[in-house]
């Protein structure tokens, strides 16, 4: 290895340990405060179910101010006594929230309908009486258990991408003096293919799909269902966190046009996520096409038989069209962000069928001679696709795509001198 | 003076074809354990570099100064293309381990030895 190679790796060394101490602050940060936020409050709202509701006497009751840098946050100061098996106890809790927030009005209600002297029932652990709580509800507090979700995503997702990637971020660039990595087929040779594609992952190689002769059921590369659950919880996700900042901000004693014109976007943001969600649920009830190829070893300059069958309410499209695509695919980093770029270089149409008569049929799949077979290498690959595309009025359109893996024509699987 | 330098008989060959060349070098005062000449491609264009080592031959304890004939057999695929995101190029590589002597060859493994072009069509 030359000395500019040892110092590359040696850099990338560097930045993989940068990536992972910046996930793990954020991982174990995010971590720490969900604990405290949410699983804390939760776990004792759950245990508080069972404990025994007593008489107790309100002592003291006041709203109390704590100073922030932007704004005063507040928090329901409130002490109370009670007896238990014959001795005296008092407590100090009226919820299971942890932390103040801006909001006064609601804290200064609550403190209005305890007034010090009455009396009202309270919630203690008969096993730990010193363990008490007037409102053993669960409340808006607990959406704050949200908040630190963006840094655990950061961090595990990091975790997660630098697992996935992060031999790639490790790898030295290619320049003109490089040294070889040894090639480990003898180990390769004894793996069964599931085996040897996903040590050819890790190891950076090109994955070349278990081919099979024969007819082969294509599969969607996208499902609605799973699509619709990731969309519907992330936007559960985002639209609990705006919101509970924007009722805050509104609830908020004199509201803060600054902190409302900063919310709007997001606000925004979130209606444009319930409408993706509504989006998505719709389309579960689209008409599904099934397709099965005559031959799963698809050859370049050949020509298939596809079968094709509609499930659902085929009679709602207006239009269904079927391509053959041929394109690009391109994976990159620019700064901390991983992007892919694509680049159709063959489209074909196979099906145009205005109005359906018919919810099953066959067609012709020509692949083309003059082209590239598909190729699969960690950033880099050639994809061939069929897409379908159908057009249904007043309601979302179905969009699937079904991959194929486009083998050179068999001419050159023999060895030629 | 020392060198290295690789030399194929062609350039420009079909998927599945035998791949010959010789390569020559002159150590000079340097002494490498190995000297390796490897079958890989690599891609180049805007997406991050991949690239594989297909083949390898090892010359072991490697003379002062000679030449040594080698050969490969191509696999029927990745083929050589160039497209508007991404070329695959496929090379020779010769490197003398433990010393800064490496030099490579490029060649074109597609259809009648033509890298093929993959012009982008426009978006529906």
């Amino acid at each position: 290895m030359t000395k500019n190679e040892t110092e590359s790796t040696a850099g990338s060394r560097f930045s993989g340990c940068i990536g992972w101490i910046f996930c793990g602050v954020f991982a174990l940060i995010g971590s720490i405060v969900f604990v405290f936020l949410a699983v804390i409050p939760v776990w004792q709202i759950i245990r508080a179910q069972s404990w025994e509701a007593v008489d107790c006497t309100i002592l003291t009751s006041e709203v109390e101010s704590h100073s922030g840098s932007d704004s005063d946050t507040y928090s329901i100061a409130i002490t109370y006594a009670f007896e238990l098996g014959g001795q005296e106890f008092t407590g100090d809790r009226y919820n299971f929230s942890n932390g103040s927030s801006s909001g006064y009005n609601g804290k200064a209600a609550v403190v209005d309908r305890y007034p010090p002297g009455s009396q009202t029932l309270c919630f203690v652990d008969p096993n730990t009486p010193s363990s008490s709580v007037i409102n053993r509800s669960p409340g808006w507090f607990l959406l704050w258990g949200l908040f630190p979700i963006p840094f655990m995503l950061i961090g595990f997702g990091g975790f997660y991408a630098l697992i996935r990637w992060g031999g790639e971020l490790g790898k030295p660039k290619r320049r003109a003096k490089k040294s070889f990595s040894r090639r480990q087929d003898p180990v390769t040779q004894d793996l069964d293919p599931q085996q040897a594609a996903l040590l050819a992952k890790l190891d950076g190689r090109p994955e070349i799909p278990e081919i099979r002769p024969g007819p082969l059921v294509l599969e969607s590369e996208s499902s609605r269902v799973i699509n619709f659950v990731v969309i519907g919880i992330f936007s559960v996700f985002w639209n609990g966190f705006v919101g509970f900042f924007a009722v805050d901000t509104l609830r908020g004693d004199g509201t803060s046009w600054f902190m409302l014109l900063f919310l709007s976007p997001f606000v925004l943001a979130g209606i444009a996520m319930i409408g993706a969600t509504i989006h998505q649920g719709l389309a579960i009830f689209n008409p599904k096409i099934h397709l099965t190829l005559s031959d799963g070893d698809l050859r370049l300059g050949e020509t298939y038989s596809v079968s094709w069958k509609l499930d659902g309410r085929s009679n709602r499209l207006q239009q269904l069209t079927l391509s053959l695509e041929g394109r690009e695919q391109a994976t990159y980093r620019r700064g901390t962000d991983t992007r892919t770029e694509h680049s159709v270089f063959h489209r074909h149409i196979l099906v145009d069928e205005q109005r359906l008569h018919f919810t099953e049929g066959s067609f012709s799949l020509p692949i083309p001679r003059d082209s590239v077979p598909s190729f699969k290498a960690q950033r880099n690959e050639i994809q061939w696709r069929i897409l379908v595309a159908g057009d249904i009025p007043f309601w979302p359109d179905v969009s699937e795509s079904f991959q194929l893996w486009v083998s050179p024509p068999k001419a050159f699987d023999e060895e030629r001198s | 003076m020392s060198f290295l330098h690789l030399r194929l008989d062609r350039d420009a060959l079909e998927p599945g074809e035998r791949l010959t060349g010789t390569v020559e070098w002159d150590q000079g005062d340097s002494v490498a354990q190995s000297l390796w000449i490897s079958l890989l491609w690599h891609t180049e264009g805007k997406g991050t570099e991949d690239s594989d080592t297909v083949d390898q031959v090892e010359i072991h304890s490697p003379t002062r100064t000679g030449s040594q004939s080698f050969e490969f057999q191509l696999p029927s695929a990745p083929w050589s293309f160039s497209g508007r995101l991404i070329s695959l190029i496929w090379t020779v590589e010769a490197s003398l381990e433990s010393t800064d002597l490496l030099t490579n060859a490029p060649f074109i493994s597609a259809p009648e030895g033509q890298e093929i072009l993959l012009r982008a069509v426009e978006e529906p």
